[in-house]
């Protein structure tokens, strides 16, 4: 009886060391292969969209299905991650320590890949030419010569305004602001009206990123913003600390609502300006339902760029997100040509249609859109045109920067510090964060 | 002696090894590995990804010269200052409550309330009530207080103790309740001797509830003190996203900032690590005064002195 006991316990003892061992042997980080892995098998996607939006997940289906026709013993498994960047990152923290998780993630632009390169694999050899040349956006996810992912649409801000409220200030609707200068005459004559000139709400410091962002293009020459792309421009310096000051001269020209500081961004930021009370508000691209709005959608027109310091050379839009394949992915290349293939013009002339996901491929028409959303024609033409574009700035710091920027600027609005001080706080962090940013450390 | 005679009680080592095995493998691998791994990470750099690269005590000397963790730890100081209050206002409540006033189970529940609701949606609330047009404001500029209906969610003075006032808000409820049971226990002979000797309310709440609750003062202390360091992140978060700059940011949410949004969990753990010694040390303090003062309150037959 001893014996068969000791030989439980023994057993017991051996199966827990072995479970031990096994739970212990997650650590010591991702391990990058070449490996394009096996065309064949389950496809982990983990999708930011498709758990929140069902047109997005109604089209995201077709994809599925249409791919795993097309791809005999391919099968896609798509999971609906929170569009939280601070979950995904401990949700790729975790899988890099284990080496098993999705094969396709949905992150952000820029910062997110830059911050979990070290997870992902560059999928260059994946992409034909004529691939790479269907979608712009590629700036937001290529380091050092290398592609670490596909970007998903197109995301850029701009500042949408009310004409019949521009027509009640006695301005002329037709001919919006185009320049700071414009902006704060056109506040000046809002204010007397009675109106307030631009809604939002800066109480989490969103504003100050977006506000910079416009500004930013029409300040940075483009080879100044690929320069700031790089991480290496400070931020002390122009462009972007003209881009700022041209934020707190909006302030100071009274621009915003006396409360903008304590507003919520969302939803009480976009209150005024939904409710007709507020004549301009800075959106972005994926926020045009206000041009469908019955109430003020008929007055609802777009300024896709704005000039500061001098006549803007490219719009402040990016990739919206970026499909990127993982380093401990079984499937790289299926992984990369599902992320290419979901990127198609019918794909995301459905997404536009259906939920306004701008496009970043150029083969989507605009036409069925301009119909419900006319306001956005400006923007539109500027993009047939050819117009560059290049990621907001705010878009374009790492997550620590990006809140003391933000944060900082906020209490810069509140009084509480200089503008100096501000941008001094933010390239100090720059600098913290570069060599961790970029890898050298 | 008397050990062996247990061990033989139990028949034989294996026994004891099979029926404790499984738990004490689970805590020590749910609970004492990640302690160790834990407190290597502290001494690597590490973006959570790559693997951890050694850097000695750089984080602990980056901890000292870390102006947002200073700030930090002064917002979590703010909360301490009001522990106080925390700690006895539930016990204030408990005893008034315990005396049978009308409405009591209605005051229970009440102070419970908030316990129950998410700290998410506290923020959230606190936010609006508290909103530029907010019923806070709306209130004081009807009864012609319109100077004081300031801005709440951005005043940087102010906002700290507001999360802090939130906090204590929040959970006070859980110390009515631990009271209540506590003082639900008391031999209501005690009181009637306290009365006979012509106490008053105060009297026999000091000399009466205090010291045969103490045990309860003491748990409650320690969950006090846990909650100011680790339990402001969710409310602070909602209601004001750790700002306007630092103004709100408590140790927590600055750990939780630098772990999973900044990529620095090496430095996150550090941090972590430094303040759990720290509050060990402050709590082990605290007992061995508590206890020591306890001794002199009651005599050897348990009785309040």
């Amino acid at each position: 009886m001893q014996r068969k006991m000791r030989r439980s316990v023994a057993i017991a003892v051996a199966a827990s060391a072995v479970f031990g061992l096994a739970a212990c042997s997650g650590g010591g980080g991702a391990n990058p292969t070449s490996d394009d892995g096996s065309m064949k098998g389950t496809i982990k996607v983990w999708d930011l969209l498709v758990g929140s939006d069902k047109n997005w997940k109604a089209t995201m289906d077709k994809v599925d299905a249409q791919f795993e026709k097309d791809h005999p013993g391919a099968k896609i498994d798509r999971i609906a991650q929170p569009a939280d960047p601070a979950t995904i990152h401990q949700l790729m923290q975790a899988a890099a320590q284990s080496k098993s998780g999705p094969d396709l993630i949905m992150i952000w632009a820029w910062g997110d890949v830059l911050t979990l390169k070290p997870s992902l694999v560059p999928i260059d050899k994946y992409i034909s030419k004529k691939e790479r040349d269907s979608l712009t956006g590629w700036d937001g996810v290529t380091f050092g010569g290398e592609t670490y992912g596909v970007p998903i649409g197109l995301q850029g801000l701009g500042i949408s305004y009310n004409t019949k409220l521009f027509q009640e200030a006695g301005l002329d609707p037709d001919t919006p602001p185009a320049s700071v200068d414009d902006l704060l005459t056109a506040c000046k004559a809002l204010n007397a009206a009675g109106i307030t000139p631009i809604g939002g709400g800066n109480k989490e410091g969103y504003l100050s990123g977006w506000t910079t962002s416009t500004l930013y293009a029409g300040t940075a020459t483009t080879k100044e913003a690929a320069k700031q792309a790089t991480y290496t421009a400070p931020f002390t310096e122009a462009p972007f600390a003209d881009a700022a000051a041209g934020v707190m001269k909006l302030v100071d020209g009274k621009c915003f609502d006396k409360n903008m500081p304590a507003t919520p961004w969302y939803p009480d930021g976009f209150q005024k300006f939904q409710d007709g009370k507020a004549a301009m508000q800075f959106t972005i691209y994926s926020q045009f339902g206000y041009m469908t709005d019955p109430k003020i959608g008929q007055y609802v027109k777009f300024i896709p760029s704005i000039e500061n310091t001098r006549t803007p050379e490219f719009l402040p839009a990016g990739a919206m997100n970026v499909w990127a394949v993982t380093s401990f992915s079984q499937h790289k290349k299926l992984a990369a040509e599902l992320a290419v293939f979901q990127e198609q013009a019918k794909y995301q002339q459905e997404r536009l249609d259906t939920a306004g996901y701008f496009p970043n491929n150029k083969g989507v028409s605009f036409d069925d859109f301009l119909k419900t959303h006319p306001g956005a024609a400006p923007l539109v033409k500027m993009l047939k045109d050819g117009a560059k574009t290049v990621l907001p700035v705010h878009n374009m710091q790492d997550a620590k920067t990006n809140d003391i920027f933000q944060s900082q600027l906020e209490l810069v609005m509140l009084g509480q510090t200089s503008l100096k001080d501000a941008l001094q706080a933010t390239e100090d962090s720059r600098k913290q964060q570069y060599p961790v940013l970029m890898g050298s450390q | 002696m008397m050990g062996k005679r247990r061990m033989r009680k139990y028949s034989s080592i294996g026994t004891l090894a099979l029926f404790l095995g499984p738990s004490l493998l689970i805590i020590a691998l749910l609970r004492v590995w990640p302690v160790i791994q834990g407190a290597f990470i502290a001494f690597t750099q590490w973006d959570g990804i790559r693997p951890p690269v050694f850097n000695g005590l750089d984080n602990f000397t980056r901890m000292l010269s870390d102006p947002v963790l200073l700030t930090a730890l002064g917002n979590t100081g703010k909360i301490l200052i009001l522990a106080p209050v925390w700690i006895i206002l539930p016990l204030l409540l408990a005893a008034v409550i315990q005396d049978r006033i009308p409405g009591a189970s209605f005051f229970k529940i009440s102070y419970v309330l908030p316990v129950l609701v998410s700290p998410a949606v506290i923020g959230v609330l606190f936010v609006i009530i508290l909103g530029p047009d907010g019923p806070l404001n709306i209130v004081l500029r009807g009864i012609g207080l319109g100077a004081l209906a300031i801005n709440w969610t951005v005043d940087t003075t102010l906002v700290m103790w507001i999360v802090a006032g939130m906090l204590i808000w929040s959970t006070f409820g859980l110390g009515v309740l631990l009271f209540s049971a506590g003082l639900a226990s008391i031999d209501e002979s005690l009181y009637e001797a306290a009365r006979i000797d012509g106490a008053n309310w105060m009297q026999r709440f000091w000399y009466v509830t205090v010291p045969s609750v103490r045990g309860v003062i003491e748990y409650w202390t320690v969950m006090v003190v846990i909650m100011a360091f680790s339990s402001a992140i969710v409310l602070g978060y909602s209601f004001s996203q750790g700002g306007p700059g630092y103004a709100s940011t408590t140790v927590d949410l600055f750990i939780y900032n630098q772990a999973f949004r900044y990529g620095a969990p090496g430095y996150a753990t550090a941090i972590g690590i430094t303040l759990f010694l720290l509050i060990g040390i402050l709590l082990v303090i605290f007992l061995r005064v508590s206890r020591r003062r306890g001794e002199l309150m009651f005599d050897d037959s348990g009785t309040p002195l």
